[in-house]
Formats: C-alpha cells, structure tokens, sequence
C-alpha cells in the first residue's frame, strides 16, 4: 500500500489511543468511515460503481465496471456454467508510486483477493445461470476495478463496489432455439436480445460477501484503518463473510508480525457479529444509489454524472 | 509422414504404426469409500523429507553460491529453495533488511494447464504469501540496509495449499542453513474441507473436489500464526476448528522440521 | 569455558535472563533466552569480576561452524577494495567485515575529509587511495541509499596492499609513500600502520 511515513512519537500516539480505545477521528474500533456508493456511471458496461471510504478527498475511492461477454466453448472448460474474470488496476492518481511498472506488485495481491472472493461458486453467484448453450457458449463476466485514491483500507471498498457493480449488472436476454442444418443434425443456436429494457440482473447476486479488515495495531485491533493507522499495523486479516453468515474467504496480510491465534478467533466472531450491520448499511446505500440513477435518467445523460464531487 | 515415402538413404522403420496398448486404470476418485485413495487417515500428513545445503558449492564458500539451501519433499511435492544474503538492498532501510521471496513453478510441475516460461499472476501472489509468511520470523533488525532474498523453485507440485505450505516449510529449512538469524522455524499444513469433514495436507485430486481449502502457517515458540489463507465457503465454527486443528498439524511439522535440521548439523560433510 | 554440545534450532529456549547473559546467536524475549540461528548451544563461564559489585552471569551463545556472513556495522573494521575515485570520494566495494567474508561485496564510501585525521583540507585523493588498492576501514554511518560511509583516519586504517604504476606489489615505506622494491619507485598512498 502507499506508504506513509510517521515518526516515532504519532506512531506511539496511535498506538497508545488505539489500545485505550481512541482512534484518530473519534470513531470506536468497530466503526467504519462514511460510505458513499454510486451505481451505473459507466453506459458502456454492463454494470458499474464507484465506492468512496472516508470522506470527500480523504477516502479510498475505487470505480469497478462488469463487461459480459459471450466466449465460445473449448475443450477442458466446465461444460455448464460460465465464468468470472477479475482484474484490479491502481491508478498512478492514487498515489506516486503506482506510476510506472510501481504498482504490479499491489495489482496482484488485489486482484487474486477480489478472485478469491467474488471469482468461483464461492462468491454466491450462480454461475450455470451464465451459461447460455452447454459445451457451445457462455457468458464470462470481466470485473475490472480501477482504484483511484488509496487512503487506508483498500480490500473493503474494492469488494463493497465489486458487490454493488454486480448486484447493478444487467445481461441482455438470450433466445436459444434449436436450428435444423441441411444434413438434418438439429444445433442449437442462441441470438441475443438487443433490447436496453429487456434485460435481467445476476442470479444469486444477493448472496455476494462483503469484506471487513482488522488491522493489529499493539495489542487491539480496529476495523477500516485509516492511513495513518495502516502504516502503524503490524498484520491486518480481511475476513469476507455472505448474508448467510457463512465466512467465505480469510487472507492475512502485513509482514512484521504474526497473529495469537485466540485473537484470530476472536476476530472471526467479531467478522460475523459486525456482519449483520455491514450488510444492512450497504442495502441502505445501496438503494439510495439506485434511486439516485433512476432520478438521473430523466436528465440527457452526460458525462457530468461521473464528475460530480464525489 | 506418409508411409509411402521411401527414403533410400536411410533405413526405414515399418510403414505402417500402430497406437500402444495403454491399460486404463481409471482414475482413481478421492474419498470413494469413506477413505483416501492413498490409504490414509482424516488427519494423517504425508512424509517429509528434508535435505538442507544441496545447493552449495564445494568449498562451502564461494562468491556466486547461495548462503543456504534446502530440498524439500512431501509425498509427491518436491521443492527446492535457495536464500542469498545478508547482502546489500536496493531498498535500503536504515531500521531493518528486508526479506524478499520469489517463486516459480517449473514448466513440468503442475498438472493443471497454464503457461510455461511465463510467471502468472498466481506465482506473483504466492511469493507475496510466502514474504508474509515468513517476514515476522527473520530477525530483521540485526540486518540493517541488508536485504535476504529466497528463491523457491516447484519442481513438483501436488494441491495448490499444500504446495504452498510445503514452499513456507522449505524456505524455513533454508533460512535455517544459511545462518540467519530467526525468531523461530516456521511450520505450515493446509487443510481441506469435504462433506463437511477436514481433511489434512490434501493433495491436488483430493483439493479439487473440496469446497474449501485452508493454510495456516506458524511459530510454535511465540505462539503465533504467521499466514492464515482461506478459500471457498465455510460456516464459522468449521473455520475455527480447522485453525485449531491444522495449528496442531503443524506443530508435528515443525518436530519433523528440526530433528531434520539437527541431524544436518551432526553430520556436517554430507 | 564449559560446552555442552546440545545442536538448537532457532526459536529453542536456552535459559532464563535471571541466570544468563545472552551472546551472539540467541536473543530475549519476555525474560528468556531463545536460539536464534542453528548451532551448537554453548556456555562461557563468567571470568572473575573483582571491580564489578554485581556478579556476572555466565553467557549463553550458540555457535556455528560454517562461515556466518557478516553485514557492516557501525564501528566494524572492514577490508575492502577501492573501485572508483573521484576528487570527492572513493568508491570501495566492502569485501570482509571483522574477518567475516561478505556474501556479496557491499558498497562503501571514503569522503576525502575522512581520510585523514588531520589537515583535512589539505589531503588530495590521488596521493591518498587509486583504484585496484586494498584497504582496511571502519564503518562511521550507515550512510545513504547506496553506500556506507567508511572513513581510514585511524593510524592502522588506509592502503594495506596496492601494485605500483609498473604492476609490483609495494611496500609502505611511511605513512604517506609506499615503494615498488623492483622499480625503486615511490607512489603517494595514505598507508596502514602494519599491525605487528
């Protein structure tokens, strides 16, 4: 991650006031920054959004469009289901760093979390809903996050937007008629509907985990760290749990130390307690940007959506 | 070639070739009857075989060859890892060294399609696994503007988690034979979940028909987990005694790990 | 100095901090003494103390056969070869550290103002160090991105080996000329005081 250097008297200060209890902005060590969700900027796409953690110039901002696209089936392949691609790319805006070949590294470790979470049955999607003909065609859908600012806490927003561009996703229809040839050998054959309102949304899409990092800073741990926070973390765990409840993917991350594994346990059940509020705000945010869209439609969509101050 | 063509200057093979007579074993499915295909319990690891300093020139010091080495086998996996250093960093860090990993599959190690020649973006991940993994065991403050570098090498791989636990493993041995100094040896064992049971150290026939598959690396003296990687779905009590369970699985590892470095020392001309 | 040959593995515990000091090879944690490298685990008996009121404790190491690569630190002496020069600074590429060989040659740097330890303004790098020179240092700062900072103003510190103009091994013939006995010709070097 973009690092920050601190000397050593701020970074004594976070920690001491992280393990009384304090953080740096008066939030509790459970509480996440402020949120903000935008769905359905990108008309090309079949789904887009833009989540911002923090507040406005001083939060993690990450922009993830869904492409659906038909791939013809080759040997080898899983014969009734489609499939999800991820790729996660740091913008050189976010930080110096990231211009140049600089940011690989953290494309990497991003993109193969984000597959781990959301890129196989485990994410909750249906996946033999994307197949349009067995062993013929399918759909594979490209998840590409762009992250535009880096202010601690990365992995959250990427997967908070990653769950609201693919709950936003709509895949045209798909008519799949069987097609007699000359030499009387009957061949499906699928056509796709070009209609802008005929369209369905991802099944399954509804079971999509969200993620929460616990950052270790001293003995304590808090959630969502802030910059300042990140560069004081001596390990950090993201754990993404499903609306059910179910723990989906855990990663550890950080090099200086290891975890006690009854903090880690610990942390799991504070995963799954702060869980239930986590899903019920992103629902909140979640509606509120779908109406947001649909207030926008009215007006002759123009770029000028994308650049409000967000 | 066709079989028609008749070379004059050389001596020919029969014209006509036929396909060898393969006997189909058929594949042996995983977990048929209760049990392993190969013959173990629930919780039983594979053997381990651990060779340090095979990759060390004789005279033991010379300028091009790695501090210390390792050769690494457990069942069917077999790893080599190789550590330079302390040597001089690009990135410099007035506190401490900085300990990098590279890691690579050989073209012929995996028996699942992918590119040979080319890293992947899998092998980019797993050397930062590996980095995290076993950055809080190395003493770093005692390496100041000095970096470490491993290099892992899979000459043979079998199951994605217990492939990279075995690579932890190895760099442990590795780091352990070069002489730097560690806060302890680090330990992993992966685990995988079937049918709501979990199953030790699986291998890659064993992990591809599990829900979920699970790494824990860790250091037995300061009580510490080091790496925690889970993937796939599971409820939150199986992930808890999965953890529980594979931390004892690696604390069997990690006896295996250094009555196999004490012996190498005992014997130093082997 | 009693040796038990017990063969540790890092992250053993050796003793208590109550009982023993800890030496190279082990380091503390929480009030004991842990092994930090493989070896074998050895014990120095404490020499007699007579000025010190407070007993001193035996010290507990663990020791290694095979050469330990050794890193500069500040206040090491080092050998090393000179590779550059410029009127500033002399590039040295840090071969040993206390008699340890290096992995891999380190970088160093000999700033003209630490060459000597008096006049300082007045030393001239060419009649000081050229290129192809074996010098003995010591390390005075980790230095930046690069480089240590090395600095040869100690009387046994400068040119210990060097091959004059003509291709000869030299010999100091004071701490400022060395001679090539062949040639009978004198080059400018800061030379080492050869240590008897």
């Amino acid at each position: 991650m973009a690092s920050l250097i601190l000397s050593p008297a701020e970074q004594d200060f976070i920690i001491r006031g992280v393990e009384k209890g304090f953080r740096g902005d008066g939030r509790g060590s459970l509480d996440r920054r402020e949120v903000t969700l935008r769905t359905g900027m990108i008309s090309q796409a079949n789904g887009s959004a833009r989540c911002r953690i923090g507040s406005l110039g001083v939060g993690t901002d990450i922009l993830v469009g869904v492409k659906a696209e038909v791939n013809t089936w080759a040997a080898g392949e899983p014969e009734e289901c489609g499939t999800i691609v991820c790729n996660v790319e740091c913008s050189p805006s976010a930080a110096q760093e990231f211009e140049g070949r600089g940011a690989d590294e953290i494309n990497v470790e991003l993109t193969q979390l984000l597959d781990r979470i959301v890129g196989g049955e485990q994410s909750g999607l249906d996946l033999r809903k994307l197949c349009i003909i067995p062993r013929q065609a399918y759909w594979v859908l490209h998840i590409d996050a762009l992250v535009l600012d880096v202010k601690g806490g990365v992995a959250d927003a990427l997967v908070w937007a990653t769950r609201a561009a693919l709950l936003a996703t709509k895949l045209p229809r798909v008519v799949v008629e069987s097609v007699t040839d000359d030499s009387g050998v009957a061949r499906a054959e699928f056509d796709v509907v070009d209609d802008a309102e005929d369209q369905m949304g991802l099944e399954g899409a509804r079971d999509l985990p969200l993620a929460a990092t616990f950052n270790q800073i001293g003995r304590r741990y808090v959630v969502d760290a802030s910059e300042q926070e990140e560069a004081v973390t001596q390990a950090k765990l993201t754990v993404a749990v499903s609306p059910k409840m179910e723990i989906c993917a855990i990663q550890k991350g950080g090099m200086l130390k290891g975890f006690a594994p009854s903090l880690l346990s610990e942390i799991t059940q504070t995963a799954l307690r702060i869980a239930k509020e986590e899903f019920a705000r992103f629902d909140a945010l979640f509606a509120e940007a779908s109406k947001h869209n649909g207030e926008l439609d009215e007006e002759p969509s123009t770029g000028s959506t994308f650049l409000e101050p967000f | 070639m066709s079989a028609n063509i008749f070379d004059r200057r050389r001596v020919n093979g029969p014209p006509r070739s036929v396909e060898p007579l393969y006997t189909d074993e058929g594949d042996v499915k995983p977990f048929t009857n209760g049990g392993r295909a190969d013959g173990r319990s629930l919780d039983q690891l594979r053997p381990i075989f651990i060779k340090t300093g095979p990759l060390a020139v004789q005279p033991t010091f010379s300028p091009t060859a790695p501090s210390g080495s390792a050769y690494y086998e457990q069942g069917k996996i077999r790893i080599s890892c190789a550590v330079y250093g302390p040597r001089q960093g690009r990135k410099s860090n007035p506190r401490m060294g900085s300990f990098d990993c590279d890691f690579q599959y050989a073209p012929f190690s995996c028996s699942w399609k992918r590119r040979p020649h080319i890293k992947g973006a899998d092998e980019k991940e797993i050397a930062l696994i590996l980095e995290q993994a076993m950055a809080p065991a190395i003493r770093l403050e005692a390496y100041p503007k000095a970096c470490i570098d491993a290099f892992v090498t899979v000459i043979e791989s079998d199951g994605k988690f217990a492939t990279i636990s075995a690579a932890i493993n190895c760099i442990s041995a590795a780091l352990a034979d070069a002489g730097i100094e560690l806060y302890d040896i680090v330990a992993a064992c992966s685990m995988s979940l079937n049918a709501s049971q979990w199953v030790s150290d699986c291998n890659q026939a064993e992990e591809d028909v599990s829900q979920c598959s699970l790494f824990v690396s860790r250091m037995p003296s300061a009580d510490e987990i080091t790496y925690l990687l889970q993937q796939g779905k599971t409820m939150p009590d199986q992930t808890d005694r999965a953890v529980q369970t594979c931390s004892n699985s690696c604390a069997r590892v990690y006896a295996v790990l250094s009555r196999y470095l004490q012996a190498s020392m005992e014997q130093p001309a082997s | 100095m009693s040796s038990e040959s017990v063969i540790v593995t890092p992250g053993r515990r050796l003793g208590l901090t109550q009982e023993y000091e800890s030496g190279p090879g082990t380091y503390v944690r929480n009030g004991m003494i842990y092994s930090s490298i493989l070896g074998t685990k050895k014990i120095e008996q404490a020499l007699a103390e007579t000025s010190d009121d407070s007993i001193k404790r035996p010290m507990l190491f663990v020791e290694r056969q095979n050469t330990k690569f050794a890193i500069p630190v500040i206040g090491s002496e080092i050998l090393g070869r000179v590779v550059r020069i410029n009127p500033r600074a002399a590039s040295v590429a840090i071969m040993m550290v206390d008699s340890a060989p290096c992995q891999e040659d380190f970088q160093g740097i000999v700033r003209v103002q630490d060459i000597r330890a008096t006049e300082k303004d007045l030393v001239q790098m060419i009649n000081s160090f050229r290129p192809g020179d074996i010098i003995r240092a010591e390390v005075i700062s980790l230095g930046d991105q690069r480089s240590y900072f090395l600095a040869t103003t100690k009387n046994e510190h400068g040119v210990v080996f060097a091959q004059s103009e003509a291709g000869n091994s030299m010999i100091p013939i004071s701490w400022e000329e060395m001679q090539d006995p062949k040639t009978q010709t004198i080059e400018k070097r800061k030379c080492a005081k050869p240590v008897t």
